[in-house]
């Protein structure tokens, strides 16, 4: 039995917490990372995911077309990281190390530990709205329709910012890529 | 594929990017059981509700909050012809949607994090055709169903 | 609201929920079995929760075992009769490994048992490797045991691992030479299922079953 989006937003709608718990826990890795990512570090990242997700609880019933539940909320997320990087006093990006991959199956964990780390160091290079549509379209797979209804730029706009944040990420990644 | 005008169709640094960050967030974001925890208090009107969130709380989180630094990035794939597959298994709830595998050169994979233990899992073809992971030992199964297992070191 | 769960207060807070929770038991069914199983289905696997909670036994592997049958589209009766089956791993599992043992270990120690390895295994692992998680040594003898090594072996390269201190890593990859290993000229490669119950006055490992 599986129960889509749409169902289980309807129950929430009817005042079902454990419905809205299911939908958290079913995007969750997708919030966390998409958080993480735009922020640049766990702390700001765990304060935004909690902000939106209380705000898309309150808001549910503005939710128009529950079959794309994980775009609305993402859309929200995308807001409140938005107003945290838009502070007057930015908070200092910790790049944190991702743990080495190191699955006995993955020899070659501490070569992308640091890897992820040049990465991390990349991305944050980007401007706010080059990382966001890059991350929207390419890591979670939004279209560009979608990601132009969720952050209210245009599709050209949209495939302008990804191109440079490709092109810059290339530039500065190619010397370690090839290493 | 990043679709960038003038570049090359199978741009593999982007790739490695790509992939390193669909993987690479760091465990512990307990944003959502503080969100959740937020909401069941604002609702505290009956002990009955409370003790509801905290049985939720405890069902959707617990594996988080106590989730151990020791987790670790295990990449899943499978070699087959599909539409659609997803990975299913103890670390997901035996959710049929949570953990869709992507194609790339033919390939599926998807590489979740997580703790040391013995997990069982198979793959969902297509929505409806189970198969076993030919790279991890199969195991047995009450359901009749092929099942892998895959042990996280410490 | 702020809540964190790591700090003492935050603790305080999560066991009054909790505990609120165990007070009512009608409202403290477990949401995910609400959500995808009939309903005595999931009052049923509830009851069996509850006993495995009041023998401090781990829960969600439990939990797991109904979602996997709910997911694989089994009916009510197997669903219940798997829990069964492992709640009594479970429970024989703890009585060997002792309180201490974590619920990883219980997962695995479950899964060696239904592999065929006999209690007295664990408790013999366990002496073995007093200060060491045993998750991986528990999980490579219930694959090796599972793919069909000969009990005999499965067992005695596990245990004298155990005894040099082997490390996760080394455990692995002595699953991975055994079970691709062809099988030996006599030996069976295939083992009977494995039995619930082992019999009275069983030897202490699978290296002594016949």
């Amino acid at each position: 039995m599986i129960v889509s989006d749409a169902d289980l937003v309807a129950r929430v709608r009817r005042g079902d917490l454990a419905a809205y718990a299911e939908l958290v826990a079913r995007h969750r890795t997708s919030l966390e990372r998409c958080a993480y990512h735009l922020l640049g570090n766990l702390e700001d990242a765990e304060d935004a995911l909690q902000d939106a997700l209380v705000r898309a609880y309150r808001a549910i019933d503005r939710c128009r077309q529950p079959e794309r539940f994980r775009g609305w909320l993402l859309s929200i997320l995308v807001n409140r990281c938005r107003t945290r990087l838009a502070r007057p006093d930015p908070i200092a990006r910790d790049l944190v190390a991702s743990t080495a991959i190191d699955h006995a199956a993955a020899p070659d964990g501490t070569e992308r530990a640091s890897w992820r780390e040049e990465i991390e160091r990349a991305l944050a290079t980007l401007s706010p709205d080059q990382r966001e549509a890059f991350l929207l379209r390419h890591v979670e797979d939004l279209t560009y329709e979608e990601i132009a209804a969720l952050t209210g730029a245009s599709v050209p706009a949209l495939k302008m910012r990804v191109n440079r944040a490709c092109e810059r990420l290339r530039h500065l990644l190619e010397d370690v890529y090839r290493a | 594929m990043p679709d960038t005008p003038g570049q090359p169709a199978s741009d593999q640094l982007l790739e490695g990017v790509i992939e390193a960050l669909r993987d690479g967030v760091p465990p512990g974001n307990r944003g959502p059981e503080r969100a959740l925890a937020t909401l069941a208090a604002a609702r505290r009107r009956g002990v009955q509700v409370l003790a509801a969130a905290a049985v939720l709380i405890l069902a959707l989180g617990v594996a988080t909050l106590w989730r151990p630094d020791r987790s670790r990035s295990v990449r899943f794939s499978l070699n087959a012809s599909a539409s659609r597959v997803t990975l299913v298994g103890d670390f997901n709830d035996w959710n049929r949607a949570a953990d869709p595998l992507r194609r790339h050169d033919g390939e599926w994979s998807v590489t979740l994090r997580l703790p040391p233990g013995r997990y069982r899992y198979a793959f969902l073809v297509d929505g409806r055709r189970w198969m076993a992971d030919q790279r991890s030992p199969a195991t047995e199964d009450e359901f009749d169903t092929p099942t892998s297992v895959i042990t996280v070191a410490n | 609201m702020r809540i964190d769960l790591r700090a003492p207060i935050g603790r305080l807070w999560w066991a009054g929920l909790l505990s609120l929770g165990s007070a009512l038991p009608l409202v403290a069914q477990d949401p995910r079995l609400a959500a995808r199983l009939p309903s005595g289905t999931a009052i049923e696997v509830q009851r069996l929760i509850d006993l495995a909670e009041r023998d401090n036994l781990p829960t969600d592997p439990l939990v797991q075992k109904a979602l996997e049958g709910e997911s694989k589209g089994a009916d009510s009766a197997r669903i219940i009769h798997a829990i069964e089956g492992l709640l009594g791993r479970l429970r024989a599992a703890r009585s060997e490994l002792g309180p201490e043992a974590t619920e990883a270990e219980l997962v695995a120690a479950a899964a060696a048992l239904r592999a065929g390895a006999l209690p007295t295994a664990l408790d013999t692992l366990r002496s073995l490797r007093r200060d060491k998680p045993l998750v991986v040594p528990l999980s490579v003898l219930a694959d090796l045991l599972t793919v069909g090594v000969p009990a005999e072996e499965a067992w005695r390269s596990v245990r004298e691992m155990a005894s040099t201190g082997a490390t996760d890593a080394q455990f692995l990859a002595l699953r991975d030479r055994l079970a691709s290993a062809p099988p030996k000229a006599g030996a069976s490669n295939l083992r009977p299922p494995a039995p619930e119950r082992p019999p009275a006055g069983s030897p202490p490992g699978p290296a002594e079953r016949p």
